[in-house]
């Protein structure tokens, strides 16, 4: 129902890669009992494992913390936020690369604009911790 | 995800199978690598993959690379649809050469 946000899922999960597959498995799910069809739950759930991934990758590196996601509804929009308590990213110099240079890496950011109709990074303005907001419209089929 | 890695047809196929994923890409970019530095032609089977990501991809791209580089055939035999739909994304699909299946790749030559 348009007006109402409802909160689909939120998960706590330590930022490594083994965690991964679970949050994906745990997403899934929930987005399937949504009824949203298997190849648009692939995307979504892409583009939420590339964001993960990037807060491993970039933002905690070496360190260890957690990301909490949460996924939430209102009407055909969906909205996937990512809160870290990494440093604080520049958005400006989030960037993919040219696909026409074929090289390994840099694809994760292609993959979440691509998919989602709107990619925001917030750093946490005292310089620990980040809000990443995804959103994304479901097509009507 | 687990891999095997077989001889036929004159290639190394290395069968990937499960989440090519972070996690477990660099299992993936190892034996691909390690194929394509003994000399081998190789070929990645992709058919039992459900779940790949931009680091799996990536290990791909650096086998495709590194064969390249060695004058070595290269590429991917029985793309899952979701593995397709990931290269698709990454507009790589019309990058490398793949193959239906095993069956409908020529001999390494």
């Amino acid at each position: 129902m348009p007006g109402m946000t409802e909160e689909l899922l939120g998960y706590r999960f330590t930022a490594e890669p083994a965690e991964l597959k679970s949050m994906r498995d745990r997403l899934d799910r929930v987005l399937e009992l949504q009824e949203i069809t298997p190849e648009v739950r692939a995307d979504w759930v892409l583009a939420v494992n590339e964001a993960c991934m990037n807060i491993m990758q970039h933002g905690y590196r070496q360190q260890t913390g957690d990301i909490l996601l949460r996924v939430l509804r209102d009407g055909n929009r969906f909205n996937f936020e990512l809160e870290d308590q990494a440093p604080a990213v520049v958005p400006e110099q989030i960037q993919s690369r040219a696909l026409d240079e074929i090289r390994p890496g840099g694809l994760g950011i292609h993959f979440m604009r691509t998919i989602m109709d709107e990619v925001t990074f917030m750093p946490d303005a005292s310089g620990n911790g980040n809000r990443l907001l995804m959103q994304v419209e479901l097509q009507e089929s | 995800m687990s891999y095997e890695v077989r001889l036929e047809k004159g290639y190394a196929v290395v069968a990937l199978t499960g989440d090519v994923d972070l996690y477990k890409s660099p299992d993936a970019r190892a034996v691909i690598l390690k194929c394509l530095g003994d000399g081998q032609h190789t070929l990645v089977d992709l058919s039992a993959v459900n779940y790949i990501d931009s680091s799996g991809v990536a290990s791909l791209v650096e086998g495709l690379q590194m064969a390249k580089d060695k004058s070595l055939q290269f590429g991917l035999v029985g793309v899952s649809k979701t593995a397709l739909n990931v290269l698709k994304l990454a507009r790589l699909d019309k990058v490398f050469v793949i193959h239906d299946s095993l069956d409908a790749a020529p001999a390494a030559s």
